[in-house]
């Protein structure tokens, strides 16, 4: 019962505090391996990789930034909706949320999407247009991939969805969509202009 | 012990009390009796109401007991309230008709 809770709604269930300790735990993890893969977060949803490699605790400083931006924008938005929302719970939604995309992060990492993108990006500009050069097998792969990656993706979102509900003691559709396009906006709006 | 039905099994609506019999001596009393506040919430949440009363308002202490999280807890505890409130005022309405 536990077990199906923790991906259905972790936030159910666990304490804050074991919320808290596997959000930060995942945050140094996942800290450690863009800075080990030589990339720097752009948003909380997209990495690119400078052209001089990073430190540790610049990874480290701007996935900070990328907590604390969404935790200011949702706690002061609960509040407005809830009096009683409580920081800790804010903070749990979005240490918890990205795990998702960590999971997608490896798994691309563990079967070189880069590689196969740049093989993808080669094929096309020397004219191959049907993508004959490029083997079949591993295009499957990384279509199933795609899909995955597709579904982590929504997922996180569930997550965000389901957080902030408990957190703000939200039952409305529109409050749940405007949590995941603040997000989302403040997203794009750090890749954009920082 | 039987539990005693909250809504109508027809129509969904609010039951009433219409009868109450003394044990000892068989006394009836028959009229039209709303049932008291916290009798016109479902079982689970009477059963919340009392584990509320038994950690003497603790929802930390609910939450482990429970074996949810604190905002889950909190959550219900306010419905709750907002279940009552209602309740109130509906009860009150009706009172008023009745005058």
């Amino acid at each position: 019962m536990k077990f199906k809770q923790l991906f259905l709604n972790p936030f159910e269930e666990f304490s804050e505090w074991k919320l808290f300790f596997a959000g930060t735990i995942g945050f140094l993890l996942s800290s450690y391996f863009v800075y080990l893969s030589g990339e720097q977060f752009n948003g909380f949803m997209h990495f690119y990789r400078p052209e001089i490699a990073v430190s540790f605790v610049s990874v480290l400083r701007l996935h900070a930034y990328m907590v604390l931006a969404p935790l200011a924008l949702l706690y002061i938005v609960g509040l407005i909706l809830y009096a009683k929302t409580r920081l800790i719970d804010v903070l749990n939604v979005i240490l918890i949320v990205p795990f998702p995309l960590y999971l997608a992060l490896l798994l691309g990492r563990l079967l070189h999407q880069d590689k196969f993108t740049k093989q993808l990006d080669e094929a096309l500009k020397s004219g191959d247009h049907t993508l004959s050069s490029i083997d079949k097998s591993q295009m499957i792969q990384f279509g199933i991939f795609g899909l995955l990656a597709l579904f982590l993706l929504f997922y996180q979102f569930y997550l965000l969805v389901r957080g902030m509900n408990i957190a703000v003691n939200n039952k409305k559709i529109w409050v749940s969509i405007l949590f995941v396009a603040l997000y989302f906006m403040l997203d794009v709006g750090i890749q954009f202009y920082f | 012990m039987k539990k005693i039905p909250v809504n109508c099994p027809c129509c969904d609506a609010k039951l009433k009390v219409s009868k109450l019999v003394c044990d000892s001596c068989n006394t009836e009393v028959v009229g039209k009796f709303t049932l008291p506040l916290l009798m016109q919430l479902t079982i689970d949440e009477q059963e919340f109401v009392l584990n509320f009363l038994k950690y003497s308002g603790s929802l930390k202490e609910m939450a482990n007991q429970m074996g949810k999280s604190y905002p889950t807890v909190r959550n219900i505890l306010d419905d709750l309230i907002h279940k009552l409130n209602s309740l109130a005022n509906m009860n009150n309405v009706g009172a008023n008709r009745m005058i």
